[in-house]
């Protein structure tokens, strides 16, 4: 029996785990999170994705600016936040060489995942292409016989 | 036409002592990079207490022709009073901008 392949936005943040030194990583649509692999509390990333959505707005909000992304260094870890539109990814990682690397890597993620973040954030448009279509309609069905049909395929 | 001396695609660097911003550059030099160091500290700091990451140390922006980073002093307090910072009428590569501003407070 052939499984339909679903990609999934968390596995694909899973892989980029192993991009480098990351400890941790998010996926935001504007000020709500999708999806969080932090190390902390959800309520965090949740607060962590209001500020750095607050930061976008007060540069952008001067006019004719667009923020591609902002980094910030801490003692122990450094916070990288990369945009595409309304979507960001934001990644915690340890080593400052790395951040140009990452930037990139987070421009490339955010443009091939645009279909799946799509999906995300519209399940109701995915669902409804597949009305319909449940999950046992490939089990065989009882033939559909009227005995009053003039034509029985 | 701009000068080589203020062409934004050069390299820009700042010094703020005691809260004032020192640029060789001009006057509006000055005051962009003291609205973007401003604004951009205040938001590193509340994304540091967000995660409980404790005062940022240096941090950027990056716009597709643009680019700022401020970077302050190791021992700095809770408002420092030195800092230094950069900007780059491009999208720069972080590196390049944490080495030369290293290198100018050496």
């Amino acid at each position: 029996m052939a499984n339909a392949i679903t990609p999934s936005l968390r596995a694909s943040l899973e892989r980029l785990k192993h991009a480098g030194t990351i400890n941790g990583l998010a996926l935001s649509w504007r000020r709500q999170a999708l999806v969080s692999l932090m190390p902390y509390e959800d309520y965090r990333v949740e607060q962590l994705v209001h500020v750095l959505s607050d930061a976008r707005e007060h540069f952008q909000g001067a006019g004719g600016r667009t923020i591609g992304s902002f980094w910030m260094a801490y003692a122990d870890v450094h916070v990288l936040s990369v945009y595409s539109g309304d979507v960001g990814l934001i990644i915690l990682h340890v080593r400052p060489e790395e951040s140009d690397f990452l930037t990139s890597v987070a421009k490339t993620f955010l443009n091939d995942a645009q279909l799946m973040v799509a999906a995300a954030l519209s399940p109701a448009a995915s669902g409804e292409q597949e009305e319909g279509v449940d999950a046992d309609s490939w089990l065989p069905q009882p033939p559909r016989l009227d005995p009053n049909a003039t034509h029985v395929m | 036409m701009q000068s080589a001396a203020t062409s934004p695609n050069l390299l820009r660097m700042f010094e703020v002592q005691n809260g004032l911003v020192i640029s060789e550059t001009g006057q509006q030099d000055a005051d962009d990079f003291a609205a973007d160091f401003q604004g951009l500290r205040h938001f590193s700091d509340r994304v540091g207490a967000a995660l409980d990451l404790g005062g940022s140390l240096y941090a950027s922006v990056h716009e597709p022709e643009f680019t700022f980073m401020y970077m302050l002093p190791v021992d700095s307090n809770a408002q420092p009073s030195k800092a230094s910072g950069a900007m780059i009428g491009q999208d720069a590569s972080n590196t390049e901008l944490l080495v030369a501003l290293r290198q100018r407070n050496q």
